[in-house]
């Protein structure tokens, strides 16, 4: 651990937002330094490198997807958070696209965009690429093609639903992490009004079932008794 | 669409059929009647293609009449529909005025009262209740827009997961629940559908019908097959709709007027109806106030086809 306070770039075009969040984020240690536009924050980080993006959608001059290509194009590791509008499914599978590492509905309550800045931190604090921008994962004799959405075991290419596609690559792109069936169902589906968490349990049982796994010995994705699922084997870009 | 497409089809068949039917109609019972003479019309020659515009004209007639009465009758419907949705959209602002109006009441009232930890707890609980009224809209906006994805289901498997869960929701285990879906001669035929989808529709309807009913009440879901088409019906012996109140279930944010009472955001059923109809389904409600509500949910086993 270092003695600096790692360093958010926060960019938001509403000006409560950014001075309200700075003073949270602040007081929770670390340092924020504010932008209003995309433009300003790609000067802000060409200046000095911060540790970790916040990045609105929604914004003038240079909107935050633009803005967060552009990132992606020159610094592929840097992490980025993107602070989504309400509704818009679309923005949610592009965030996850393009490359972002995370991404929050607005409105969110201040605690969970820091418990989510902390996780992606850890991430990245571990010294290993980050997974989010890679075009293919692998995992052993697993492979993943983001973009053409294709599954691999060995040579031999496996069907999958596009759900039980998108969980797999939300998870194996975040191995090591323990996630919660709300939260998986937020992130993949969208649509977190299901009452239960079936729909997670059923496409894990796909995946399982494709990849040929036994759930009390999973090798991939494993259950997390009264927590949610975690991608257990170490994954490279691939 | 394609219904009132052929009713208007019927109506110029008819328009076109019915005077050469009455006029043959005639002919017959003149003829039996042992009607005679012969009847020679002369047209010079110049003047033939006049007389053969003229009757080509009169043929034309019915025709044309027909074809003016439809194009009014759709003007009126189209009328009509711009007319309902403009009043349905009225409506929803003046109720989304009503749920953002109190809280920002609330939170205004609190600024203006003395900084405390009770000022802090109420700002928050107003800002928590406009975050859940987005959420809920957000909701219907992703059911109405995510990509299907479609897979062949069991719906007695479907019925069945869905009855355990509601089995776990605060007060179920005081209400009657049955299930009756058909096994002989055969079951249920799959239906072509997205499986999570139709399971939040049926698991929103359960919940409404233990919502609104009280212990000891019963709640039935049955099954039946017909033609092309799976209809589960979710029935309970609930409090029931007022006759009056039961359009404005279907609409976002509509609540009946005794529902209030019962938390809930008004947007269960609009959501359940969007789900079934990008099925290709229906959804209804038949209620009897005071005494329970029906709820049948008509299915194509085949699934949303590429049209709909």
């Amino acid at each position: 651990m270092t003695a600096d306070r790692p360093r958010i770039l926060l960019v938001d075009d509403d000006a409560t937002i950014r001075e309200h969040l700075t003073g949270v984020l602040e007081r929770s240690g670390l340092d924020v330094e504010p932008a209003a536009d995309g433009a300003q924050a790609l000067r802000s980080i060409e200046a000095s490198t911060p540790d970790l993006v916040i990045l609105d959608v929604m914004m003038p001059v240079m909107d935050g997807r633009e803005a967060l290509r552009r990132i992606r194009a020159g610094h592929d590791w840097l992490p980025v958070i993107l602070l989504t509008q309400v509704g818009e499914s679309f923005e949610r599978a592009a965030a996850l696209d393009e490359g972002a590492d995370d991404y929050l509905n607005k409105p969110f309550d201040p605690q969970e965009l820091l418990a989510r800045i902390r996780a992606v931190l850890r991430r990245s604090s571990r010294g290993s690429v980050p997974l989010s921008a890679a075009q293919a994962l692998r995992a052993g004799a697993l492979r993943i093609d983001r973009p053409a959405r294709r599954v691999f075991l060995g040579d031999i290419e496996k069907q999958l639903t596009p759900r039980a596609f998108a969980l797999l690559e939300f998870l194996m792109s975040h191995p090591d992490e323990v996630f919660g069936r709300e939260r998986l169902l937020q992130t993949v589906w969208g649509f977190d009004a299901i009452v239960t968490s079936r729909a997670v349990d059923h496409r894990v049982a796909e995946i399982r079932r494709v990849l040929g796994e036994d759930a009390a010995a999973a090798s991939y994705v494993e259950t997390v008794p009264g927590l949610g699922y975690r991608f257990v084997h170490p994954v490279e870009r691939g | 669409m394609s219904a009132r497409t052929q009713e208007d089809l019927r109506i110029l068949a008819g328009a076109v059929i019915v005077p050469a039917v009455l006029g043959l109609a005639l002919s017959v019972i003149w003829w039996a009647a042992g009607g005679d003479g012969t009847f020679y019309m002369t047209v010079s020659l110049p003047w033939l293609p006049f007389a053969v515009g003229l009757l080509i004209s009169a043929l034309l007639l019915p025709a044309l009449v027909t074809l003016i009465a439809m194009h009014r009758h759709v003007e009126q419907v189209r009328r009509r529909t711009v007319q309902e949705q403009t009043a349905s959209r009225r409506r929803l602002l003046a109720r989304l005025d009503h749920e953002i109006k109190n809280p920002i009441q609330g939170i205004r009232a609190a600024l203006a009262d003395e900084p405390s930890e009770r000022q802090r707890a109420s700002i928050d609980a107003q800002s928590q209740r406009l975050t859940s009224l987005l959420g809920d809209l957000r909701k219907i906006g992703e059911v109405e827009h995510t990509a299907l994805e479609l897979t062949t289901i069991d719906p007695a498997a479907l019925v069945e997961e869905a009855v355990a869960t509601i089995t776990e929701a605060p007060g179920a285990g005081e209400r009657r629940i049955a299930v009756s879906l058909p096994t002989a001669p055969r079951p249920l035929p799959p239906i072509v559908g997205d499986e999570d989808l139709l399971f939040l529709a049926l698991v929103n309807v359960l919940t409404n019908a233990v919502k609104y009913s009280a212990p000891g009440d019963a709640i039935e879901v049955r099954g039946r097959a017909a033609e092309d088409v799976v209809v589960l019906e979710i029935a309970d012996t609930g409090r029931g709709i007022a006759p009056e109140e039961l359009d404005l279930v279907w609409e976002e944010l509509g609540r009946a007027q005794e529902a209030r009472s019962v938390e809930g955001s008004g947007l269960g059923l609009p959501m359940v109806r969007a789900i079934v109809e990008r099925h290709g389904g229906t959804a209804r409600l038949d209620s009897w106030h005071g005494e329970g509500s029906t709820l049948p949910l008509s299915l194509p086993a085949a699934g949303p086809t590429a049209g709909g």
